[in-house]
């Protein structure tokens, strides 16, 4: 397991990496979940794990630096455990979720340290000592993600086989409660956007973009369009018709007004 | 307007320095100062350049190691404009550096907003939509139209917002968030982002119902009934439902476990679980 645990760990290495060094989405667990599966040589298997997972982590989003759940850890190790002891989406569900949920502790471990280091930061400056003050931001981001590989190596090294044994141990009516549990997660996960973008102005188009689906059966590239559309029409009317008004009102805003335009323009 | 003036050399110079800094804008974030500490590392080439006086210069980066929290897909924007104001007082214009901080405080806020609701409602939603039915047949290709979808937007914003507030100024980003502009790029995302989540809980959410027994020599498909009241009433209502126990203040955690509890529940029900009907 040596050799497998190091691949997740390398994955999850990369992908926090890359979630501190510029927020790019690959910590996201549909990117995390296929990487593992190429390299543990289940290229397929994860491509549709990471579907799988990806919705039941759908709604856990970070806002304002603070997160509910660790979907990469989750993720990257859901993958490899149901990979490694051939079984399928729904067994990486039912472990990414709560691996998810415990990694968060791990994350507030950290931030924790990083809040202890603060004054040594400002010492640096007092000390006009500015190559430190860089030494210590980047060996943060560096030493964060190898911390944070070196969980899913344990993870994998230490826990497979307790794992294995735990699955073995299941009756078959827990995989198939699995399955419809797996079918309904997703749900949670919009009612979390949900609580983020509801406002009673915009709530009819939550209806109107179920029924695009439901009943036009459109594919979401096109419902994409045509959000764009509406979204874009609406709010140039009522950026337009906010202008007008503050124009008449005779303040001062023929300059903001011609600057308005310029910034669609440029 | 902003294409009448020219950057210096020295100027782009300076930007191209900022911006790919500002990348790590999160790595040391915490709780006092959030991501204070890493905002003045990305200023600090430019406030090196800026400032040839030593003592000014640490001045300075003291001054950026201040709390500072925002998206940061659009950290870029509010970076621009603290490299200009700290430009004019190095060239010594009367700037006092509350103002500097007060920008900053300022804008951080809005910029947040709009930032994780654009970011995390709309744009992701977007490109997991696109790139999760590729997904789900096994194609690599998913995955890459979603790093795609989402990343060339959010690079092309970090590069772009930094220098327009450059060279703009705090007082154009003002008047735009005086006149409104920005409420109005907030709600336009919103509405992008809701009209998604509300076609995306009709195709991801699945319950489906195997329930089905004869009544009277007469097939009774349990499914199909609820289909002809209206196409995924259940898992409509079931996000619906959700949501309103999320807006009463429940544990996300708590409602997950309700959920698997109520997934067994219909599993042992013998309402699903079981093969679908034809």
């Amino acid at each position: 397991m040596v050799v497998e645990g190091l691949l997740v760990g390398l994955v999850v290495f990369f992908v926090k990496f890359c979630e501190w060094w510029g927020n790019w989405p690959f910590s996201r667990p549909l990117v995390v979940a296929a990487l593992v599966g190429i390299l543990l040589g289940h290229p397929t298997e994860g491509i549709i794990m990471g579907a799988s997972l990806e919705l039941v982590f759908l709604g856990v989003i970070s806002i304002g630096g603070s997160v509910p759940s660790e979907p990469p850890v989750g993720a990257a190790l859901g993958t490899a455990y149901a990979i490694l002891l051939h079984q399928g989406a729904e067994v990486s569900i039912a472990l990414a979720v709560p691996i998810g949920m415990l990694a968060v502790l791990y994350y507030q471990a950290l931030k924790l340290v990083i809040t202890a280091m603060v004054p040594l930061f400002d010492k640096f400056l007092d000390k006009r000592q500015d190559g430190f003050y860089s030494a210590g931001i980047i060996a943060i981001a560096i030493i964060q993600p190898v911390l944070y590989g070196l969980l899913a190596f344990l993870g994998i090294v230490l826990g497979t086989d307790a794992i294995q044994a735990v699955l073995k141990a299941v009756p078959p009516y827990v995989m198939q409660g699995l399955m419809v549990s797996a079918g309904i997660i997703p749900a949670l996960g919009f009612a979390m956007l949900l609580k983020v973008l509801w406002n009673r102005e915009i709530v009819p188009f939550f209806f109107l973009g179920f029924v695009l689906a439901a009943y036009l059966k459109l594919p979401i590239i096109a419902i994409a369009i045509i959000g764009t559309c509406i979204a874009m029409y609406i709010c140039m009317n009522e950026h337009n018709s906010g202008t007008k008004i503050k124009a008449n009102q005779g303040t001062a805003v023929t300059n903001s007004a011609s600057g308005k335009e310029d910034f669609f323009n440029v | 307007m902003y294409k009448d003036k020219a950057l210096s050399a020295d100027e782009s110079k300076m930007l191209t320095s900022v911006f790919w800094r500002q990348h790590l804008l999160v790595a040391g974030i915490n709780h006092v100062r959030m991501q204070g500490l890493a905002y003045a590392w990305i200023l600090k080439n430019a406030l090196k350049k800026l400032y040839t006086n030593e003592a000014d210069y640490y001045a300075a980066m003291k001054r950026h190691t201040q709390f500072f929290n925002t998206a940061p897909q659009l950290g870029t924007f509010i970076m621009g404009l603290s490299l200009s104001m700290e430009k004019e007082k190095a060239e010594g214009k009367d700037i006092d550096d509350d103002a500097i901080n007060a920008v900053k405080v300022g804008l951080m806020g809005p910029f947040a907003g709009i930032g994780d609701s654009f970011f995390q409602g709309t744009l992701r939603i977007i490109a997991t939509g696109v790139g999760l039915g590729l997904s789900q047949a096994g194609n690599i290709l998913g995955i890459v139209l979603f790093s795609l979808i989402y990343s060339v937007p959010m690079v092309w914003l970090r590069y772009y917002g930094l220098k327009l507030s450059y060279m703009l100024g705090s007082k154009y980003l003002q008047e735009a968030m005086e006149s409104g502009l920005l409420k109005v790029i907030t709600k336009g995302a919103s509405i992008l982002g809701i009209i998604m989540v509300g076609a995306m809980t009709f195709q991801m959410v699945s319950f489906p119902i195997s329930f089905q027994a004869k009544i009277g020599g007469v097939d009774f498909v349990l499914q199909k009934v609820l289909d002809s009241i209206c196409l995924g009433i259940l898992p409509l209502s079931i996000t619906l439902f959700c949501y309103w126990l999320l807006k009463k203040q429940a544990n996300p955690a708590y409602v997950l476990i309700g959920l698997i509890v109520f997934a067994y529940s219909t599993v042992f029900a013998g309402l699903t679980g079981g093969p679908m009907p034809k």
